[in-house]
């Protein structure tokens, strides 16, 4: 996507008083995005440290979906190629590593809008029901975002800390695009 | 509790101090209950403030508002400038006098708005997001209300529409026909940096426009009710680089500490105004179950005018009513204190809020003991152990010590932990696995069907949130919509539709939306939000579960 292309379904959500969130990998695209007034991130499989510290500037929201990478005999039973399952699993410590990266970036205090941080949330790509070994999918993220440096309780609340009454989702990151880090 | 202005920059008619006053001293006595209805912290910090003087002029107004302010019952202590600079050391030289009034505080705004919501939502009130109100209509005795479009487009009827759209209160009025004089004003606000030094008293000016609070993080709150250079309401109002500079050099002046600070941002709002500086609450006379209540100061005074504006409640509070108000026929319900509204006698009427969905008449109350449990706080990080949890009409009443009454329907959890429903911000409903199975030209319904068997699974998994962030045929909207118009039991559904991908892009065979250039995905992007999407998704990078995505720059 290029950037214009960004800025045109930035623009279209606000309108709507709504946001965008991006299916993303790596560094140079996300910087591209931000840029762009794009507030969501997802999966973020190899963040750079620099790439990291911009989004927690921004105080992006970042749902690392890190069961994508290490679940590969939940994979070959929901049918996934040989292929995937190999590919998953290789990009598993690198998806891991990234995530570490963004939490020591940083984590958002709902209570200061102004400080930098990044809003980390439990998202499970695969539908969140689904039983995998003792537990469903959803438990299993939050365990997998432990992995990742979260306490429990950051766990629990990266579902998220206070859903909105009104969308069960809270739909405007604040800041506003000018947002900096504060001093 | 913050003291108004008196005197905005620019405001044509000054405030009627005296007349106000004794609203000013039932919204302060509103406020010290507050957080204990609203059962959580909104972070009320009543650590008094000052409102000072530069002039002969403004310190007779000092005396005269210190006169009014104790016939209100609102203690405040008249300080000369020296005395006022020993109490408050950070105060300028050109101070030459000041109000002490320990009841002057502030909350915290970004925790009171969800604080209301949340506590609405437990009393069995619900609240529909992105469905702008658009039309409002007469229906037999009461009204309909229009709101959302597409398939986020919602029907209300209702015996009682309650306006309270802040600077948008005209609007909402006029679509029923009824026409208040509303003058809305955009106002703005600095903030700077941390401060090491620490003021914790509020600094307001009688004569000028100016009010600063320090924020617990130490950042300082710099308003006073300056003019934005535009005001927009269906977008963003402009900040004015003039007012900037008129009201951050007053600042700096009465708090000279502040000239070291630098600006970290500011921004504009508009603000719901009257031509007499004066609210507008109470039914409208000719419109009845048409209620309205706004205007000046309504972040300090809500919790007031919301007493005030309904029947039965006010009075007690507010110590006086505005302006006489016939009792609505049929027993509108009380909002606050009581308890979820479920289960009146038959022939009841319910009362709705403007951006309530259908109602749903619901049955007897039915209540339930979860007893012998561990409670998880999720905001506190704290468990409570071996407690026992009421719940009546689906909502927790209250978490206890206390046994149950006898014959309570219990359930016993022995031991058990008791937490909020689990979410999950990312995932797919509609998705099939392998993906090379997906049928882009599937019949919806099949979709919408699949959707569903997965979302009920989520929710029997103690799922009660999922974000959609690409479904097949938007699918996520359409039993989102099930779901709210009652015919099934679905998670709450935020949902993107379709996600928007490039021509031959990921998401390539998964009909995704798919486009290019600007004013393709301009035109895509409105697309889904015209069908009721809550948010949009899109691909910036290809994924990993596609084999033709092989670098690592691609991922």
């Amino acid at each position: 996507m290029t950037a214009e292309e960004m800025r045109a379904v930035v623009r279209a959500a606000e309108e709507h008083g709504s946001y965008v969130t991006a299916h993303a990998g790596a560094g140079s695209a996300i910087r591209e995005a931000l840029a762009a007034g794009v507030r969501g991130y997802e999966h973020a499989y190899d963040l750079d440290d620099d790439t990291a510290r911009q989004m927690a500037d921004r105080r992006v929201f970042l749902t690392p979906t890190l069961c994508v990478t290490r679940c590969p005999d939940w994979m070959a039973e929901h049918s996934f190629t040989p292929w995937q399952i190999e590919r998953a699993v290789e990009v598993g410590p690198g998806h891991l590593a990234s995530i570490r990266r963004a939490v020591a970036a940083g984590i958002a205090d709902p209570d200061d809008p102004g400080a930098p941080g990044i809003t980390m949330l439990a998202g499970t790509d695969y539908p969140p029901g689904e039983p995998i070994e003792d537990t469903v999918v959803a438990v299993r993220e939050m365990e997998f975002l432990t992995d990742a440096g979260l306490s429990p309780i950051q766990a629990v609340r990266a579902a998220p800390p206070r859903p909105r009454a009104w969308s069960g989702w809270p739909a405007r990151p604040v800041p506003s695009r000018r947002a900096t880090s504060p001093t | 509790m913050q003291a108004v202005h008196t005197k905005r920059p620019g405001q044509a008619v000054p405030l009627d101090s005296a007349r106000f006053l004794p609203l000013q001293r039932a919204a302060s006595d509103r406020w010290e209950t507050l957080e204990e209805e609203l059962e959580t912290s909104v972070e009320v910090r009543r650590t008094g403030g000052f409102t000072i003087a530069e002039t002969e002029e403004q310190y007779q107004e000092l005396r005269d508002k210190h006169g009014w302010e104790a016939a209100a019952g609102i203690h405040t202590e008249i300080l000369d400038g020296d005395a006022a600079r020993a109490a408050l050391p950070l105060l300028g030289p050109t101070v030459a006098a000041a109000t002490w009034c320990d009841l002057d505080g502030y909350a915290n705004p970004l925790k009171v708005t969800p604080a209301y919501l949340d506590s609405a939502t437990r009393h069995g009130g619900r609240t529909v997001a992105f469905a702008p109100v658009r039309r409002i209509t007469r229906n037999g005795d009461g009204w309909r209300v229009v709101a959302g479009r597409g398939a986020a487009e919602r029907v209300v009827d209702t015996p009682v529409v309650v306006d309270v759209a802040g600077a948008w209160l005209g609007e909402i009025a006029a679509m029923a026909g009824i026409t208040l004089r509303m003058t809305p004003v955009a106002i703005q606000m600095h903030a700077t940096v941390r401060s090491s030094a620490t003021m914790s008293h509020l600094v307001q000016h009688i004569g000028e426009g100016l009010s600063v609070k320090q924020v617990t993080a130490g950042n300082l709150l710099i308003g006073g009710g300056w003019p934005a250079l535009s005001m927009d309401l269906a977008g963003r109002s402009d900040a004015s680089l003039d007012s900037l500079v008129g009201n951050v050099a007053l600042a700096v002046r009465v708090l000279p500490f502040i000239r070291d600070l630098r600006l970290l941002r500011m921004w504009a709002g508009p603000l719901a105004a009257t031509p007499d500086e004066m609210p507008v609450i109470g039914e409208v006379p000719g419109a009845p179950g048409f209620y309205v209540a706004g205007g000046t100061y309504a972040f300090t005074f809500a919790p007031l005018w919301g007493d005030a504006a309904l029947p039965d409640r006010g009075e007690a509070a507010a110590g006086r009513r505005l302006r006489p108000r016939p009792r609505p026929a049929d027993g509108a319900v009380e909002p606050g204190r009581q308890r979820p509204r479920t289960g009146k006698p038959p022939g009841q009427k319910e009362q709705a809020v403007l951006t309530s969905p259908r109602l749903r008449p619901t049955s007897e109350p039915e209540t339930l003991w979860l007893t012998g449990g561990h409670v998880v706080d999720v905001r506190s990080g704290r468990i409570r152990r071996n407690v026992n949890v009421l719940v009546a009409a689906g909502r927790i009443e209250k978490i206890t010590a206390d046994a149950p009454p006898p014959g309570a329907r219990i359930v016993e959890l022995g031991g058990r932990y008791l937490m909020p429903g689990l979410i999950s911000v990312h995932t797919h409903l509609s998705v099939l696995y392998p993906f090379s199975a997906t049928d882009e030209s599937e019949n919806p319904g099949l979709t919408a069907l699949r959707a569903l068997s997965r979302a009920q699974d989520a929710l029997v998994a103690g799922v009660t949130t999922i974000r959609c962030v690409h479904e097949q045929n938007r699918a996520d909207l359409l039993v989102r919509t099930a779901a709210d118009q009652g015919w099934v039991a679905a998670p709450r559904i935020v949902g993107a539709g379709r996600a928007i991908s490039t021509t031959g892009g990921h998401g390539k065979g998964a009909d995704c939306s798919y486009a290019d250039g600007h004013d393709g995905f301009l035109r895509a992007a409105r697309q889904e939000l015209d069908a009721g999407a809550d948010l949009l998704k899109i691909f910036i990078t290809g994924g990993i579960a596609h084999q033709e995505s092989r670098s690592p720059a691609r991922r």
